[in-house]
């Protein structure tokens, strides 16, 4: 007698092939950059996903899941690749988010200090907003995005983060000011 | 240089984003309330600042919105079913 149970579970993971690859694949490829890559690491989200498909929990979103072993596949990929973030001074230099935004003394110029949009609570949950956000996110220089992305893609404290990325925790302030002024110049342009 | 309440928003502006990962000691947080307390565009950035970080958070977790690469997986998709067993 086939084992149905299997079979049914067989079909269930053949529909999220069908659901998700495409989501996967688009993330893996803002991650890394690379085609190959991305399909590879896709595909072994896929297959870690089917041997442990047991953990997974009937009241969750297969979406969620998935997506959870593949930002751990991304990490890992960092990791193994030792993908360079730490190149402070290109991150540092290479970048006008000081210049442009403060004068000498420090203070905000003049044509910045416009409060082009206000942070009320409810754009976390615009559509609209979050989607011209992903784009300026994407946007960023890609070492200083590295870092950015190695912090979120973990849940973990910023001491860990430094400590793995072999940065002090004030030049991850550094970094994380400046990738929050273009962010916030960026949005400034196109949300109005 | 004499030491002083009054810090630049370019100093106030790091320690915003200081102040999302550790506590502040407290004559540093004091004088960041206070510039705050002055300065109108860092107040707005301190909000700004605080949304940025959520929806970053939300984002890496997909949890945001990406469009979606228009790109044919039926390869990859077949490639993965085939290794299902």
């Amino acid at each position: 007698m086939p084992n149905t149970q299997e079979n049914k579970q067989q079909n269930l993971f053949k529909d999220w092939v069908n659901l998700y690859t495409n989501a996967l694949y688009t993330w893996a490829l803002h991650r890394t950059s690379h085609i190959e890559i991305a399909e590879d690491l896709v595909q072994d989200t896929f297959l870690a996903a089917f041997n442990k498909l047991e953990n997974f929990k009937e009241s969750s979103s297969p979406k969620t899941w998935l997506f959870a072993i593949l930002n751990n596949k991304i990490i890992d990929y960092y990791r193994k690749n030792k993908v360079k973030f730490t190149v402070l001074d290109e991150v540092l230099n290479s970048d006008n988010s000081i210049k442009d935004n403060f004068n000498e003394d420090g203070n905000w110029r003049e044509n910045t200090s416009q409060l082009a949009w206000t942070a009320d609570g409810n754009l976390l949950d615009d559509e609209a907003f979050n989607q011209q956000f992903s784009i300026c996110i994407e946007a960023l220089p890609s070492k200083m995005k590295n870092v950015v992305s190695y912090k979120f893609l973990q849940e973990k404290s910023t001491e860990l983060i430094c400590q793995e990325l072999e940065i002090s925790p004030s030049n991850y302030w550094q970094i994380m000011h400046r990738a929050k002024l273009q962010l916030k110049q960026c949005i400034q342009n196109y949300w109005k | 240089m004499k030491p002083t309440l009054f810090i630049s928003c370019q100093k106030a502006t790091i320690l915003i984003e200081k102040q999302q990962d550790v506590k502040l000691d407290f004559k540093t947080g004091l004088k960041l309330k206070f510039h705050l307390l002055l300065c109108k565009t860092c107040q707005q950035y301190n909000k700004q600042s605080v949304l940025m970080q959520n929806i970053m958070s939300k984002y890496f977790k997909n949890e945001g919105s990406t469009n979606e690469v228009d790109k044919d997986n039926t390869a990859l998709k077949e490639k993965i079913m085939s290794k299902l067993k």
